[in-house]
Formats: C-alpha cells, sequence, structure tokens
C-alpha cells in the first residue's frame, strides 16, 4: 500500500481547508459582494411570462429554481435522470444506484434509521447559505461527531500492535512534541526577551500541553486512558509509545489535522433522517416544472434568450427561455453542441472530473457503540481510507456504517473496477483489520462510484489549479448575458452544497443586476 | 453587450453549432448513456475520455463492443477510461449490441476539430507506415482488421498510440487485433511522433483552408513512390530482381519476396555497425554510440560510402537482415521506430523507390560492446556485366 506524501496531504487539506483564502480572493475580485447576500436577495420580479431553463436539478439549480420562481419566473428544470437532489443522494431499501454498467438497488432493511449518506454528509457551522435554506425550509438539523478520539489510526505497514484509538497518538504526540519545547525553554530565544514570570507560564502552559511531570518529561498520560478500568482502581495509564513507532505511523499523514480544517471543525452538523432532507425541503418549496429524465442535446444562446434542444419521452424537443442557469457537470459540455464564444467553450473544456468513492455496510449488531465509539472516523492507510460510525439513532439494533470513503484517485480507480461484490469483500477484509469480527456482522452493503454514476461521471469536478485565476472568472461571468454556469464546479469548493450554493449565490446577483438593467 | 461578442457568437453559429440536432432522430432510451460520456450524437468528449463514435465501421464497432464485453479491452489496470466503457458494455446481450452498433453507424456529427498542435507534415511521413493497414485516407481496412481512423479525434488517437505503447492496449491475450496493432504501434517512438501522427489523420478530414497538406490530398509521398514502384513493375528491365509487394496493397516499405533472375550477380555485403557518436564520450555511454536512429543513421552511411565503392547503391538491395539490441531506455525493447526513421529515408523514397526483402531481429548484444544497437547486413543484385 503506497503511503499518502506529506505533499498529497497537504493538497487535500488546501483542497478541503482553503476556503478562506478563497473567499477573500473572491471578494478581490468582485464576484461576491461583502453587502448582497443570499440571504437578503430581493430579485427584480418577472415582468410578463419570462421563461427560465434551468439544466439539472442538483443542489445549485434548486436554489436558484427556488428564488426565482418565489420572482414569479417561469421555472423550467431539465434534470437527466430519475431524481432531482445531484449528488446530495440518501441510499435506504430500495433505492436506484444508477452506476454505468452496475446498476443496482440497495439492499438495506426497510427501516428508517438505516440509510447512508451517498453524498454530502457534513454540515459545518460557517456554511451561512445551507443553513440558511435548512432554516427556512425547517429541515430538522442535528449535531454529527465528526471526529473521535476513541476511535481508531490504523496503519497497515505498522502492524497490529500499532492500531490504538487516536487519543494515544494525540496525547503522546503532545507529550514528546511539549518535551522537546521544555528543552529548548530559553528567555533568549525570542525577539523580545521573557520575563522570569513570562518564562514559568511558558513552562506551565508546555508541561500542561503534554501532561510533562515536574522534570519535563513525558512518561504517558492518563489522558490516553489506563489500561483498567479507572472508575475503582487506579489502574495504570497506557505506555508511550515509542517514538520512532509514533512517527511512522500514517496518522500524522491523513487523520491527525482533518479535525484542524476549516470545514470539518466540531461541531458539525446533518440533516436529520438523512442529508436528503435537504433536497426535500427545496422541492416542497420550489415554484417549477420539473421534467425528470430529459436529456440536453444543444444549446444555442442568442442576444434574445437561450433555446434548449433536449430528448424527453423519446421526443426530441425545443425549451425556448430568456434565461438559462446551467448545472449540468461540467465535463459533459464539450459534448454539447452550442454556440458559445470559443473562449468560454475553451473555459468548459477546460474542467476535469474528480472522483470520490463510498461504501456502507448494514450491521446487524452496532458492535463499534460496545467499543466506545459513538460516531465519529476510523483512519487507515488501507484503500478504504477511512470508515465512519452512525452518530444517530444510537442503541438500535442495526446500523449504516461507511466501510470506505476514498478520494485518492488511484484507489478510487481500483474500486471502481472490481464487481460490486468484490468492493464490498474488499472493504470488508480491510475494515477487519480494525474491527474483529468486522466481517460477521455485515448484512449487506451498497457502493457508490460518483465517478461512474449515470449523468454524473465524477465528483468535485473542477478547473484546474493552473488555470484557475485565469478561467474562473470566466466561468463564474454570464455568457452572453444570457447563460451562467452553476454548481459546485463554479466555486472553490466543489463537492460541498456550500460551494454550489456559493454559486448560486453569484450567478443571482448577476442576473438581478442583467435584468435590472435590461 | 460588446460588439465584439456580437460578431462571434453569430460567426460560431455557422461553424461550431450545428442545429440539425434538433432534427436528428431520439437516441433509443437503452443507449442514452452512451450519450452521457460520449456526447450528443456521440460527437466525442475529451473531458470524459470519449471518443467521437460515429464514422466507424459498423464491423469495428461491434467488434471492440465484443472485446470491451469479453474484458479484451480496458483489462490493464491502468486503462481507467477503457475499463468505464468495459463495465458499459459488459451486460449487453447479443442482440443489444447488434442495437448498439446501429445506433452507432446511425449517428451524425461534424468531423472533430484539431486540439494538438502536431506538426502535420512530419506526421504524414510517420504515417506512411500506418498506410499499410489504414489505407491512405485512414479510412481502414475490414479484410485487415484496420478501423477508420479518420473521424476520430487527435487526443483520442494519441491517447490510443500512447496507450498500444505502455502495453494498456492489447494487453490481454483475447484481444488478437490489439496484439497486431500494439507491435505496429513501435512505428511511433515519443510523444512527438504520436502528437504528429494524431494530428496529420486528423488534418485528413479539415477543410484544406487551415492546413498545411497539399490541395487536400491524402496521398502522399510515400504513396507515390509505391506508384512508381508499381510503373516499374509493370515493365520489368530485363535481368532486374523483380520485387513482389506486400499483400493487400499495403505500402510498408519492404517487398513480400524479392527474385533474383538469371545473368544477375550476387554480391553479400557484410554487417555494418555503427561508428561512434560522440568519441568524446565515454565508451559503452549512450551517448559515444547515440541512441537506435543515429546508429542507423551511420550504418547507412557507411553503407552509402562502400555500396558507391563497389559500383553498387541502395536500390540494388534485395535482402536486408537487421539486428537490433534492446533499448536499456525503453525497457530493453529495440527501438523499432528509431531503425524505420533512418530506413525509411534510403528505402522506398522517391529517389529510391526498390524495396529489399527484410527481416528485423532483436538479438542480446554485439560484439561493440554495450551501447551498440544496432548491426545491418545486406545482399545486393546487379545484372551480369
Amino acid at each position: 500500500m503506497r503511503k499518502l506524501s506529506r505533499r498529497q496531504f497537504l493538497a487535500n487539506v488546501a483542497m478541503a481547508g482553503g476556503s478562506l483564502a478563497v473567499y477573500n480572493t473572491s471578494l478581490a475580485l468582485d464576484l461576491i459582494s461583502s453587502t448582497e447576500k443570499l440571504e437578503t436577495l430581493q430579485l427584480k420580479p418577472a415582468q410578463g411570462t419570462q421563461t427560465i431553463a434551468i439544466l439539472g436539478g442538483g443542489i445549485a439549480g434548486l436554489a436558484v429554481a427556488h428564488e426565482l420562481g418565489n420572482a414569479g419566473y417561469q421555472v423550467v428544470i431539465l434534470e437527466a435522470s430519475h431524481r432531482v437532489g445531484g449528488r446530495n443522494l440518501t441510499l435506504r431499501h430500495g433505492d436506484f444506484i444508477d452506476e454505468l454498467g452496475n446498476p443496482n438497488y440497495c439492499q438495506f432493511d426497510d427501516q428508517p434509521n438505516l440509510y447512508m449518506n451517498a453524498g454530502p454528509a457534513r454540515i459545518p457551522g460557517h456554511h451561512r447559505r445551507l443553513l440558511h435554506y435548512c432554516k427556512k425550509f425547517e429541515v430538522p438539523l442535528s449535531i454529527k461527531a465528526n471526529h473521535n478520539r476513541l476511535a481508531y489510526a490504523h496503519d497497515s505497514e505498522a502492524g497490529p500492535a500499532a492500531l490504538a484509538r487516536q487519543e494515544h497518538y494525540v496525547s503522546d504526540a503532545r507529550g514528546f512534541l511539549a518535551e522537546l519545547a521544555w528543552k529548548s525553554l530559553d528567555p533568549g530565544a525570542f525577539d523580545k526577551p521573557l520575563t522570569p514570570e513570562d518564562m514559568e507560564r511558558l513552562a506551565d502552559f508546555v508541561a500542561g500541553y503534554g501532561d510533562l511531570d515536574k522534570s519535563g518529561k513525558y512518561k504517558g498520560t492518563y489522558r490516553a486512558g489506563a489500561t483498567t478500568d479507572r472508575m475503582l482502581t487506579h489502574g495504570p495509564k497506557v505506555d508511550p509509545m515509542p517514538i520512532d513507532a509514533l512517527l511512522q505511523h500514517d496518522y500524522w499523514h491523513q487523520g491527525e489535522t482533518q479535525m484542524e480544517v476549516f470545514d470539518w471543525l466540531s461541531p458539525l452538523m446533518e440533516a436529520k433522517g438523512g442529508m436528503d432532507k435537504i433536497v426535500d425541503g427545496f422541492a416542497r418549496n420550489v415554484k417549477a416544472n420539473i421534467i425528470l429524465k430529459a436529456q440536453v442535446q444543444a444549446i444555442e444562446v442568442s442576444d434574445t434568450g437561450v433555446n434548449i434542444v433536449y430528448q424527453h419521452d423519446n421526443t426530441t424537443k425545443t425549451l425556448q427561455a430568456e434565461y438559462c442557469f446551467n448545472n449540468i457537470p461540467a465535463n459533459f459540455l464539450p459534448g454539447i453542441p452550442n454556440n458559445f464564444s470559443q473562449s468560454y467553450n475553451q473555459v468548459l473544456a477546460s474542467f476535469r472530473r474528480q472522483g470520490l468513492f463510498k461504501i456502507g455496510f448494514q450491521m446487524k449488531e452496532r458492535f463499534w457503540e460496545k467499543d466506545g465509539i459513538y460516531g465519529g472516523i476510523s483512519y487507515t492507510n488501507d484503500r478504504i481510507n477511512q470508515i465512519w460510525y452512525p452518530g444517530h439513532d444510537i442503541h438500535q439494533a442495526k446500523g449504516i456504517m461507511l466501510g470506505a470513503y476514498i478520494w485518492n484517485q488511484e484507489n478510487i480507480e481500483y474500486f471502481s473496477a472490481l464487481p460490486l461484490e468484490e468492493r464490498l469483500a474488499v472493504a470488508a477484509k480491510q475494515g477487519a483489520a480494525i474491527h474483529p469480527n468486522y466481517e460477521s456482522y455485515i448484512e449487506n452493503g451498497v457502493s457508490v462510484a460518483w465517478n461512474r454514476m449515470n449523468n454524473m461521471m465524477g465528483c468535485g469536478t473542477r478547473i484546474p489549479r493552473d488555470k484557475h485565476e485565469e478561467y474562473f472568472p470566466m466561468a463564474q461571468a454570464a455568457e452572453n448575458n444570457r447563460h451562467f454556469l452553476i454548481g459546485d464546479q463554479v466555486s472553490f469548493h466543489p463537492g460541498w452544497q456550500e460551494g454550489a450554493l456559493a454559486s448560486a449565490e453569484t450567478a443571482l446577483l448577476q442576473f438581478n443586476r442583467i435584468v435590472k438593467a435590461a | 453587450m460588446k460588439l465584439w461578442k456580437i460578431a462571434l457568437v453569430g460567426s460560431l453559429v455557422a461553424t461550431a453549432y450545428n442545429p440539425t440536432y434538433a432534427d436528428t432522430n431520439p437516441v433509443p432510451e437503452a443507449f442514452q448513456h452512451c450519450t452521457v460520456c460520449h456526447g450528443t450524437q456521440l460527437m466525442g468528449n475529451a473531458a470524459n475520455g470519449a471518443p467521437r463514435l460515429s464514422g466507424l465501421q459498423p464491423w469495428y464497432i461491434k467488434n471492440q463492443l465484443m472485446a470491451f464485453r469479453h474484458g479484451w479491452r480496458g483489462e490493464h489496470p491502468e486503462d481507467h477510461r477503457g475499463n468505464e466503457m468495459q463495465a458499459a458494455a459488459k451486460n449487453l446481450t447479443a442482440d443489444q449490441l447488434q442495437q448498439a452498433v446501429d445506433f452507432v453507424t446511425q449517428t451524425q456529427s461534424p468531423h472533430p476539430a484539431p486540439t494538438l498542435n502536431g506538426n502535420i507534415e512530419r506526421g504524414k511521413t510517420l504515417f506512411a507506415s500506418c498506410q499499410a493497414c489504414h489505407g491512405p485516407d485512414a479510412k481502414g481496412n475490414e479484410v485487415l482488421k484496420a478501423p477508420n481512423i479518420s473521424g476520430l479525434n487527435d487526443w483520442y488517437i494519441a491517447q490510443q498510440l500512447s496507450n498500444y505503447l505502455n502495453e494498456k492496449r492489447g494487453y490481454s491475450s483475447g484481444d488478437t487485433n490489439g496484439a497486431i496493432m500494439k507491435a505496429s504501434a513501435l512505428i511511433v517512438s515519443d510523444e512527438q511522433d504520436i502528437t504528429d501522427v494524431a494530428s496529420y489523420i486528423v488534418s485528413l478530414n479539415q477543410p484544406s483552408k487551415n492546413t498545411t497538406v497539399d490541395s487536400g490530398d491524402p496521398m502522399n509521398k510515400r504513396t507515390l513512390a509505391t506508384a512508381a514502384l508499381a510503373a516499374s513493375l509493370a515493365v520489368p528491365a530485363v535481368a532486374e530482381p523483380k520485387r513482389y509487394p506486400l499483400p493487400n496493397n499495403s505500402t510498408f516499405p519492404i517487398a513480400r519476396a524479392v527474385e533474383v533472375p538469371a545473368g544477375t550477380t550476387l554480391i553479400y555485403h557484410s554487417g555494418q555497425v555503427p561508428s561512434p557518436e560522440d568519441t568524446e564520450a565515454e565508451k559503452g555511454s549512450r551517448k559515444y554510440y547515440g541512441d537506435t536512429y543515429t546508429q542507423s543513421m551511420s550504418v547507412f552511411k557507411k553503407f552509402e560510402a562502400s555500396l558507391t565503392d563497389i559500383g553498387l547503391d541502395f536500390g540494388d538491395a534485395v535482402k536486408l537482415t537487421v539486428f537490433l539490441v534492446g533499448d536499456p531506455e525503453m525497457e530493453g525493447k529495440m527501438d523499432f521506430g528509431g531503425f524505420m526513421k533512418a530506413y525509411t529515408q534510403y528505402f522506398g523514397t522517391e529517389e529510391q523507390p526498390n524495396l529489399p526483402a527484410r527481416s528485423a531481429i532483436q538479438i542480446a548484444g554485439l560484439a561493440g560492446g554495450p551501447g551498440m544497437l544496432v548491426e545491418i547486413e545486406m545482399v545486393l543484385a546487379k545484372p551480369t556485366e
């Protein structure tokens, strides 16, 4: 198994966590107005019958449909698949998984608590646009345990002895770092020499940070737990790991800092009963003609509107609209004939597919709870990458846990190429390295390879980094003042609903300026 | 709106946008998912790695769908796009497969525009070897199981050539046609070759105004040379060796056989090895003899001098045996393409159209020690004086 390199890891973190820098960049580009927001949007009402075509019923498309429908526009959503919501997909008993080459149905028991969020699964408190709609549509949310230090850190190369709870790694790492800091305490080492009082406080802080003894040595800590029940006896604390074993462990490369990433800061939230309750919320509040299984075949922009050729019900049809909001995954757009300008098409052709792969297992018993794990994630450097424990419906008989959560492209391709049953078998075997008898709890399972899902063929599709600066504003700007590209793909947060909504916000603000000027 | 934009949109309506899509037959529901990746009317989409399919012959579409279905194609663990297609084809019944062939055959889309900026003239020269099977217009030859590649996207041709060279295609033992192309792909040896050939093939279907191909005539020098050869065959000179061409109008520049008539003198020329390219370089180093192309050129130049000396020229050659040592920079495989680049400057040219019978063999090593990759021996014939 190849380890994730530090550079890859940093790239991943930047990918997921660079939001603040990105936000500031967008502000600088004047693409986000600091005063105008989705939450307070005042759209110019429709003048007579004005038709809006929305291509693709993902989160961005639904949000635009909601706002424009409320403002009196005739909204038509053309959705290629059998459902709206895009990658916001919650799988329950009998649900169809439309993977190209592997169409299949979810085998989970027919119970409301047995579901898997195949797409987005986490909402941080600063994703204001998404939370705005959750509040507006009364979608019940609950706190989601994302990081759980009682969950495990696993390194397939370090052997079974290295399988430990994350708290053990974190405590020992802090201990060793604190010991190192203690040794280097020197009042002259700072730009402005510290006073003796400052030094004393610093020493206290360092000792407290790592739980050092009075001589500044780290000899293990009760923070990492004890070797026996700690309630009636004062059991010995767990031994600190040898520093070389600690350093070699893959946890540092992918697990430990994930709790520090801005979009994964605790506490996170999730929609009660499944993330698709958000899609349901939109569906209840969208005034639009939603046409499912409508596949777009050509787009023609003119000075007066946008014509969309699409196929529905075995007939080729044309929709004439005044404006078009295009939520189709950008990797499909070079395959749809259009009359866009050369520069716009150049931007559209630059988007690159990414992937995301998840496996959900129905477990006949919530064995993780017996092990003290209630929600959160165990990290491994095996291909499955992460396993997630459900934090909802605690102490029920059964549960759906995530048996794999992968964004490493090589591992995604590996799993995607396997037949469905083999995917589950590989994930079951790798999970067994973390939990004994793991395989014996599995009743059934489902895999979702977003890079192979019909009408999607990717997740987190984006403009390559080296083209971002040049192409991003061009992708955001409406073509001919009529055609708006939207979706998480037109944000610096591909793969997040908030990214989709940010693109919807920018497009609607731009639309408003255009219709007000018209 | 800015005026330039109006003008641009107006001009593009005439070229890029094809309004006939509104009039085309609806896609059969069972195959709608094909257009998800391959685009409307299967026009091709680089973003999904899915090529344009319209224009491929029915036999080839069927052949490849079968190959995907049987796992003969898309099986290499790094051929991700091929594997995606394998998944899409694996559940097709025999009837559905035939329906898919019919659907693909009926689609209509414009020829793809060039996306690579290869050297078309150079690509044309390299394509000489491809013509043997794919034909001078790249439209293919069913007898040889060579598909029409003239309507494929340049990026796809390049990707597939690269896959053949890296053994990602022609990988499975079941892919017998792929194995043939895998061997033939050695004609190209690097990314530049691949880009140039792909650009040339796509240029065959571009409006002639923006190409450097003379008068849109897909015939190139190689074909002309072959035509000249054919003419020479029609009226054989007395005591001239008779050169039998390869079957199926192949233009690969060797003879199937050469017949040496009575009244002819045969000359057996010893194997020639290259002179050092860089005598300053350390013996045994790469620089000392250079790559296979450099060494082959050196060998042919030495032949040139030697043949002149004994009153012969390359046109008298009736049989060549080519010994190539595996190139350590090509994972120990012989650089056949490098050799061919040199060879085609001496045989089958306009000036020297005579083609010898020939064998090329990879051997373990040569007397010149490490770094020496090429030895060629030659049999020549001339009318007895």
